[in-house]
């Protein structure tokens, strides 16, 4: 991870710490980084050098209306506006990572074909705890080509139960 | 006799003759065609002999170059003949030797393509047993794509929400056991 990823990182959650809601608005920003990371065209039109950096924040602005705090909004508006938009994801997670760190946890990035509930989370939660001994901080990404089941990446763990990896086996068997 | 009649010519004096009739002028020239005769055989013969002599030894000595000369001269004849010669049998030998060249050149051109056409017939085949195995194994692969894509469709259209939420259950009581 590059230096200006880590220090965009640092100063946003250096921000989020100082307005005093580091869970939500870190929870905000990797939901957002992960849109722009699975859209091809949002990714490419805030990291456009051509476009005006006041129509690219007043796209993400209009993309979060509503949706997401004032101080998340503020953050991404920044990242944008310095031109480092095609860099949100790395930046978001970078941020994420930080956030569980600083809480005593590790992410757990979980890619899941529908949405989770709440308490498929906190069950998930607590079984991954169990399993690796450390508090982790679910973050679910929803990705349809896992068809089914669920991908879980703790640090360099991977732990997948997901449907399309058994259809790759079976494709490989063949 | 001939003397007395010489003397009796010469008596008749002056005749329009050729001997004088004075006989002492005939003494005085025959004395002086001895002297002559004399003075001829001590001097001029050995000068004649002489002079003979030297045209005879250049003649000889001519012959003799010309014989040389045309001893060399048959000398460099036979020389040249055998030179012929020898020419002629250079010529039979690099005339035998350019065909068996030519005949050698032949048998390895003969060989030479008969190799390439052995090679050509060996990758050919080879490329045939690799083409099978590639277009067997781009069959199967499809075949698998395919049923695999198959199985995908019949997946996703079986799994509802309900089957969704039991695989996502599933696997976190697998995770806890």
């Amino acid at each position: 991870m590059s230096d200006r990823i880590n220090g965009y990182a640092d100063a946003m959650l250096a921000i989020a710490e100082a307005e005093g809601d580091v869970k939500g608005i870190s929870d905000e920003l990797f939901a957002v980084g992960r849109a722009v990371d699975t859209n091809d065209d949002l990714r490419t039109a805030i990291s456009d050098s051509r476009m005006p950096a006041e129509r690219k924040i007043q796209i993400m602005d209009d993309l979060l209306d509503g949706k997401a705090r004032a101080a998340t909004k503020g953050l991404v508006s920044m990242v944008v506006g310095a031109g480092r938009g095609a860099d949100l994801g790395k930046i978001a997670s970078a941020v994420a990572e930080r956030a569980a760190t600083s809480a005593g946890k590790q992410v757990a990035t979980v890619r899941s074909a529908v949405a989770l509930s709440d308490d498929q989370q906190s069950r998930l939660a607590t079984a991954l705890a169990a399993k690796l001994g450390t508090e982790v901080d679910v973050k679910v990404i929803q990705d349809s080509s896992v068809v089914g089941g669920l991908i879980t990446t703790v640090g360099d763990t991977v732990i997948d139960g997901s449907v399309r990896t058994r259809l790759n086996r079976l494709r490989e068997s063949l | 006799m001939l003397l007395a009649q010489i003397q009796v010519i010469a008596a008749e004096g002056p005749n329009g003759k050729f001997i004088p009739s004075d006989p002492k002028e005939m003494y005085w020239a025959i004395a002086a065609f001895a002297v002559i005769f004399f003075f001829f055989v001590r001097k001029g013969l050995p000068l004649i002999k002489e002079a003979l002599s030297k045209g005879q030894a250049a003649a000889v000595a001519d012959a003799t170059a010309a014989e040389a000369a045309v001893a060399a001269s048959r000398a460099k004849i036979a020389e040249a003949t055998a030179q012929l010669g020898d020419a002629n049998a250079a010529s039979e030998k690099i005339m035998a030797e350019a065909h068996e060249a030519a005949q050698q050149l032949r048998v390895d051109s003969a060989n030479r393509t008969q190799q390439l056409v052995n090679d050509m017939w060996a990758k050919a085949q080879s490329d045939v047993e690799s083409m099978k195995v590639q277009a067997s194994a781009d069959i199967q692969a499809e075949v698998a794509s395919q049923a695999v894509g198959a199985a995908e469709e019949v997946v996703r259209a079986s799994l509802d929400d309900a089957g969704q939420s039991a695989l996502v259950d599933n696997y976190i009581a697998r995770l806890g056991s």
